[in-house]
């Protein structure tokens, strides 16, 4: 039955390799097109694709999802089928989202994740799981309720003016809304979206979540998830609502901003580990979020960038840790101590992961940050200098963590510790492999980025242009 | 002309044959079963097969055929089909009981069919009143269990339904004064600009009845404890066909007197959807008696539906236009997902949260289907509920009704509150002793599936 589940993912990974090697970055539009209708009187179709912003979402879901299921083999012994259902339901609800051309179809993937995800914490996950997955569900689909009005909202506005209703992104794209209709469906779009970054101050669902999750569930949280809010200011709100977007930017370089340096800085404080690396997602995808929002090509290929790497870095350290969890049963730092003694491939590991996330040159996540700072310092300096701080913060918190697990005298559960076992290492090889790979030679990734984020922001400030100066 | 009234009749012979065989075969429910099986389902056959072009009129008799209400007895005769299994099963223990519910549930629906025929407004009182007695008595029929609760539920009930019908006739009555007839299609249909005083006062009256009857909200106070007083199979009836009837009871009263829902009226509508949902969810976050919080949950979906009721407007096909199509696809899917999560409670005795705990283990294809069905409530895709609220919203948005769209879906969070708990009881708590397999029981299983069908096949659709 495992062996069933992880055959199903490696396929579909084998399929988005195919994707990702016979993806032409330079073509214009959509690849890989499929389109079906499906409710002509409603305007929608079963319309899926990808483009140069989607692709590597993909690619990252359908990599960690067997590496999840890798790491689970010894943790999850109750109820594995349910599990097995419940993950792949999940993986088939993230690729969906990242696909739909259809703002429908968007829709429903989008809940699609919450039912899986509910399960996975709330059977599979430690001792305030209840409490936690509650507060998720009940939190995303509050945003998600209310991205559903807004999705409405972009129907009805499009069908007032043209005439007909139809959610395909790719004709919602060609005509764009009016500004006054504009400013209530951001705001709904906004909270849906927001919520699930999470930026501040939407966040507080998120510790919880990630703490009281079991290791598999984590990965995905982090590593894919929390990408879906982000994807969808890119892929709906963005390119369909320019002006309130663009009125809205301070707003969001702002609250991303905070979230860099406030998520950095409750880190500092976690002796949770997991909680001190949920923390840090928060400041990672801050930092996407100003790419994004700085609207120009180094800024907006940098912030879908880091989404890639903050994936591939933080499902890391969430594997390693729940490989951790697995020999020590407890994820407190004040608990362990010295542990690269004792497991010293694991400390390396961690430690290339740790680099990784703190952005050292080289290492992956450091391109990300690098290019959405650069793209926010085209917009304003003062707050790039301000995003800076957000890095040296995330070195300072992640060597203090590896510092005082890793290093120094033994703590008390050291002792009973063991290092990487063979299948351990498989699953963390590949993600090893990448964080070189995307440090040292990012074209890999940037390659299909670019053109598609040249696209968005010609969507942007071209019909900003073209309908007048607010 | 008989032909008209063929499922009528053969409701009425059938509720008065399972009484004689009640008294005749003590304890033999199985064969009063099957009897009102078969008859629903020959009514059901002769009346969707009678569907030839009938005239809007039948003059010389106080009966009209209605087809906006025509779709939604379908629907209440499926509803009623499926709680007669559940009843057998349910009073497996007590076979003349059985019987006794299910010849009420048969007079209900000819009490259903009755108002749905409604050419005057006399005939649907009349229906009305056939429509409920029958109720008030099923409610009490869980005595030998609950004791006075039931009868305590059933006489809140009647009481309060019996000042409802008290208004409905004093309205009637002022209708009559001003109009001089009591027709329902007559001088109104013209239009709403013959509505005097005397007529609006009428209306007033009647539209306090009809939304009783809806359990909206302010007139919703009897629906909570009748529904816990009340047998699970029963209180499935009164969440499904009797809703449905009320539906067609607000269409034929407020559309045939004023030609539509009179445009004063949209506001006053638009607010008793707003409170109805969000009091309906707000006050069933605190239930754990699960029949109860599905009366809330029943309030609250009322709410939501009056989204759609507000943008109705006379003319087009059926006598109405506007939002019919998802009107009549939210009652569908509403009756399948609360029939559904009825005949879940009703197969394994559940009437507290306590029961539902550790239902993933006892029966697992139970409890998904519950969650499915609960799922389907809060609105989750790719279910039909998920869609029923899609088209609603999708229509308030696209009149303009933005504020209504934006409640309806801040209410559906909230009401994840409450069907969380119950999936997180069946799910995520373990009950104490241990957790043997128990089997679902046939009927109940035949009931559970055929509504998860169609919650998950009208979620796919157009």
């Amino acid at each position: 039955m495992r062996a069933f589940a992880l055959g199903a993912s490696l396929f579909v990974l084998l399929l988005s390799a195919v994707l990702a090697l016979a993806f032409e970055p330079a073509a214009p539009g959509f690849q890989f097109l499929v389109r079906a209708p499906w409710s002509s009187s409603y305007g929608i179709t079963y319309s899926v694709g990808v483009d140069g912003l989607s692709l590597g979402l993909v690619v990252l879901t359908a990599l960690l999802t067997p590496l999840s299921l890798l790491v689970s083999y010894r943790s999850i012994q109750d109820r594995v089928r349910g599990f097995l259902i419940a993950f792949l339901i999940l993986e088939t609800g993230l690729i969906g989202v990242f696909i739909a051309l259809d703002l429908f179809l968007f829709y429903i993937f989008w809940e699609l994740v919450l039912v899986p995800m509910y399960f996975i914490i709330g059977v599979w996950g430690h001792e305030n799981r209840i409490y936690a997955t509650t507060k998720f569900v009940l939190y995303t689909l509050f945003g998600s309720l209310l991205m559903l009005v807004g999705i409405l909202g972009i129907a009805a506005a499009h069908a007032k003016e043209t005439g007909v209703i139809t959610f395909e992104l790719a004709r919602l794209y060609q005509t764009g809304l009016t500004p006054s209709w504009q400013g209530w469906i951001f705001l709904c779009l906004f909270f849906g979206f927001a919520i699930k970054i999470p930026l501040f101050p939407f966040h507080t669902w998120l510790p919880d979540a990630h703490v009281q999750a079991p290791a598999a569930g984590s990965v995905m949280l982090a590593g894919v998830l929390l990408k879906m809010g982000v994807y969808g200011f890119l892929r709906v709100a963005l390119p369909i609502l320019s002006q309130a977007s663009l009125a809205a930017v301070p707003l969001l370089l702002g609250l991303g901003l905070i979230g860099v340096v406030y998520g950095a800085f409750v880190a500092l404080a976690q002796d949770d580990m997991k909680r001190l690396v949920a923390y840090s997602s928060v400041a990672h995808l801050g930092f996407s979020v100003i790419g994004i929002f700085s609207l120009n090509l180094e800024g907006v290929s940098g912030g879908v960038l880091q989404m890639l790497n903050h994936g591939i870095s933080t499902g890391a350290l969430f594997l390693l840790l729940g490989i951790l969890y697995e020999r020590g049963h407890s994820y407190r730092i004040s608990d362990y101590g010295g542990v690269a003694m004792r497991m010293p491939r694991f400390a390396a590991f961690f430690g290339i992961f740790a680099f990784s996330s703190m952005g050292l040159p080289g290492l992956n996540n450091f391109v990300g940050e690098f290019l959405s700072i650069f793209g926010l310092f085209k917009v304003n300096r003062a707050a790039s200098v301000f995003a800076l701080l957000g890095v040296v913060l995330a070195a300072w918190y992640m060597l203090k963590l590896y510092q005082r697990v890793f290093l120094g005298a033994p703590g008390v559960l050291t002792g009973r510790l063991r290092d990487l076992s063979g299948r351990e290492i498989a699953l963390l090889t590949p993600l090893v492999i990448l964080v070189f790979w995307l440090g040292i030679y990012p074209e890999t990734a940037l390659g299909p980025i670019r053109p598609g984020a040249e696209r968005l922001i010609d969507a942007v400030q071209g019909r900003f242009v073209m309908e007048g100066v607010l | 002309m008989m032909a008209f009234a063929v499922p009528e009749i053969i409701l009425c012979a059938a509720s008065l044959t399972v009484l004689v065989l009640d008294s005749l075969f003590q304890g033999r429910g199985r064969l009063s079963l099957w009897t009102a099986l078969f008859a629903v389902s020959a009514a059901l056959a002769v009346f969707i097969l009678n569907q030839a072009p009938l005239p809007f009129f039948l003059a010389h008799a106080n009966l009209a055929r209605d087809p906006l209400g025509q779709v939604i007895q379908v629907f209440i005769l499926l509803a009623g089909l499926g709680v007669l299994i559940l009843l057998a099963d349910y009073f497996r223990d007590d076979p003349a009981a059985s019987s006794r519910v299910s010849a009420l549930i048969l007079f209900s629906l000819l009490g259903m069919f009755v108002l749905a025929s409604a050419g005057d407004f006399l005939v649907l009182y009349l229906g009305l009143e056939l429509m409920t007695f029958p109720i008030y008595l099923a409610v009490a029929s869980h005595a030998a269990r609950k004791g006075r609760l039931s009868y305590e539920a059933s006489v809140k009930y009647f009481v309060m339904g019996g000042i409802a019908s008290a208004f409905f006739l004093y309205g009637v009555s002022l209708v009559f004064a001003a109009g001089g007839t009591l027709k329902l299609y007559g001088p109104w249909a013209q239009g709403p600009g013959v509505l005097t005083a005397l007529s609006v006062t009428g209306l007033t009256l009647m539209a306090a009845t009809v939304f009783f009857k809806l359990s909206a909200v302010p007139l919703h106070f009897w629906a909570p404890d009748a529904y816990e007083g009340a047998p699970t199979p029963v209180t499935a009836f009164m969440a499904t066909a009797v809703k449905g009837a009320a539906f067609i009871f607000l269409f034929k009263t407020l559309g045939a007197l004023a030609g539509g829902i009179p445009a004063q009226w949209t506001g006053l509508i638009a607010l008793i959807s707003l409170i109805s949902m969000t009091w309906g969810n707000w006050l069933a976050i605190r239930q754990t008696h699960l029949n109860r919080l599905m009366a809330y949950s029943s309030i609250a979906h009322v709410g939501y539906m009056l989204i759609g009721v507000t943008g109705l407007n006379a003319g087009g096909s059926g006598g109405w236009s506007g939002p019919v199509e998802s009107l009549l696809f939210y009652l569908a899917s509403y009756m399948a997902m609360t029939l559904g999560a009825f005949s879940v409670l009703s197969a394994f005795r559940i009437e507290t949260l306590d029961d539902v705990r550790g239902l993933s283990k006892r029966s697992p294809v139970a409890a998904a289907l519950l969650a499915l069905f609960l799922l389907s409530l809060t609105g989750i895709p790719p279910t039909a509920g998920f869609l029923a609220k899609f088209y609603i919203f999708l229509d308030a948005v696209k009149e303009g009704r933005v504020g209504l769209a934006i409640a309806g879906a801040l209410n559906s969070a909230l009401a994840a509150f409450y069907y969380l708990k119950v999936i997180r009881a069946a799910y995520l708590e373990e009950e104490e002793g241990d957790a043997r397999r128990v089997p679902i029981p046939r009927g109940p299983a035949a009931v559970m599936i055929a509504c998860a069908a169609l919650v998950i096949f009208l979620g796919l659709c157009r």
